[in-house]
């Protein structure tokens, strides 16, 4: 393309040297850019700044009041850029939800959840596969996998409802690490239900199942995850949403410190309640996983609406 | 589709800041103040375009093809190395080519009456006649 000539290569007009070193307005503008989305600011900031102390300078030059007039229409600029940047950002993601694309990393979440849900499911048809510390790396596993289609679908869900998203992904990721750990350090532990310890224990575990019902209620709330989808990959994941919604309370009423698998009259019943709810929120996880980990290619079956 | 394909009736409807930041980088390559100076130059001085307004368009006209991002960067002795150049691609100067034929009809069909003495006496008198 053709190139201005030696003199006007970068422009003819300004009378530019080195930037001066940031003040006190510099400064003070510098921090105000956090109004901006995350992404454009790390882009944009430094420039932005610059062209900033350009504007101060030339107002210092021609007269004093030209610096108040200068800060009043930066801020002006910087109230409706800002607003409109964040929403055409929230409008770029809800068209990008129109296809279904897993990145590598989505899919290798997906394939951490099957295999997290299907290990939980397991012993439902291989009894004594998985005894002592395997037991201990079947049920990290299984934890980890709720926490990794909470990250995998994050950036859809809150491209369409943030604050919906973060409480849904913080939930399963919070609760998944948790009841890791308490895991771990529990290793040799006979009851790890029992006793002061044990409380904490038998929360991180009732926060597990619950955080998975409370994913799947906020993923059908939102309904952003599967949009893109084929129509099969779209129906497979609302009903794995739905299964988690049922499952994680059930599987939450047969922590053994609150003793209601004892009870005389109803014990056989909740602990049926509890087994049922326990495969359901194994099944949940890996079908949600299945989804991420070989969905994309059916093509956008469900419309935007945003 | 990329850039490269696109048409220039295929993209989208510019904004007005966007028209006037593509017309102000024209054949240079500039970076942001060097853009904000020429906008005020070519507007006569009623536009003054603030940092923001100048950059969220910028981030637009990248994603649309119709600006780039010069690799050079200039000497540290006469300029900061932080500031980016801008020029247009291919695909911007056909934009810019078009919006300003578009213009230039407008104008051409405004002129006739907007410059009389009375524009509005004298549409009628047309209307009329």
């Amino acid at each position: 393309m053709g190139v201005a000539q030696a003199p006007g290569r970068f422009g003819t007009d300004p009378d530019f040297g080195a930037a001066p070193r940031l003040g006190l307005s510099e400064r003070i503008y510098a921090g105000l850019l956090l109004a901006y989305p995350g992404q454009f600011r790390k882009r944009y900031a430094d420039e932005m700044v610059l062209l900033f102390g350009d504007q101060l300078r030339d107002a210092r030059a021609a007269n004093g009041a030209g610096v108040t007039a200068t800060w009043i229409r930066t801020l002006l600029d910087l109230v409706s850029s800002a607003v409109g940047e964040h929403l055409r950002k929230d409008r770029d993601m809800a068209q990008s939800l129109a296809t279904f694309e897993p990145t590598r990393s989505m899919r290798g979440l997906g394939l951490l959840a099957v295999v997290g849900g299907c290990l939980l499911i397991g012993v439902f048809f291989w009894t004594g596969l998985f005894a002592g510390p395997d037991n201990t790396v079947r049920l990290v596993l299984f934890a980890l996998s709720g926490a990794a289609v909470g990250l995998a679908f994050h950036r859809r869900q809150s491209a369409v409802a943030p604050r919906l998203a973060l409480v849904a992904t913080a939930a399963v990721v919070v609760a998944g690490l948790w009841y890791s750990t308490s895991n771990i350090l529990a290793l040799n532990a006979p009851r790890p239900w029992a006793g002061a310890g044990g409380l904490v224990y038998s929360l991180s575990s009732m926060s597990l199942w619950l955080s998975a019902a409370l994913f799947g209620a906020i993923a059908l709330r939102i309904d952003a995850a599967w949009r893109g989808m084929s129509r099969w990959f779209t129906a497979t994941a609302r009903m794995a949403a739905l299964i988690l919604v049922i499952g994680g309370p059930l599987a939450a009423l047969g922590d053994d410190r609150w003793g209601l698998t004892d009870d005389a009259t109803y014990g056989t019943l909740i602990s049926q309640a509890a087994l049922l709810g326990v495969f359901l929120t194994g099944a949940g996880w890996a079908l949600l996983g299945a989804v991420l980990a070989l969905g994309g290619r059916g093509g956008g079956g469900s419309r935007v609406k945003a | 589709m990329t850039a490269t394909t696109k048409q220039p009736d295929q993209t989208p409807p510019l904004s007005r800041v966007a028209v006037y930041i593509l017309l102000a980088i024209g054949p240079e390559e500039r970076h942001g103040y060097a853009i904000m100076h020429e906008v005020r130059r070519i507007t006569g001085g009623a536009v003054k375009l603030g940092p923001g307004a100048i950059y969220t368009t910028i981030k637009r006209l990248l994603a649309d093809g119709l600006i780039e991002e010069s690799d050079e960067r200039p000497d540290s002795d006469l300029d900061d190395q932080r500031r980016r150049y801008y020029r247009l691609t291919a695909l911007g100067r056909s934009v810019a080519a078009a919006e300003v034929r578009r213009l230039d009809a407008m104008v051409a069909s405004a002129r006739p009456w907007a410059l009389t003495p009375d524009p509005f006496r004298a549409l009628l008198d047309r209307s009329r006649a």
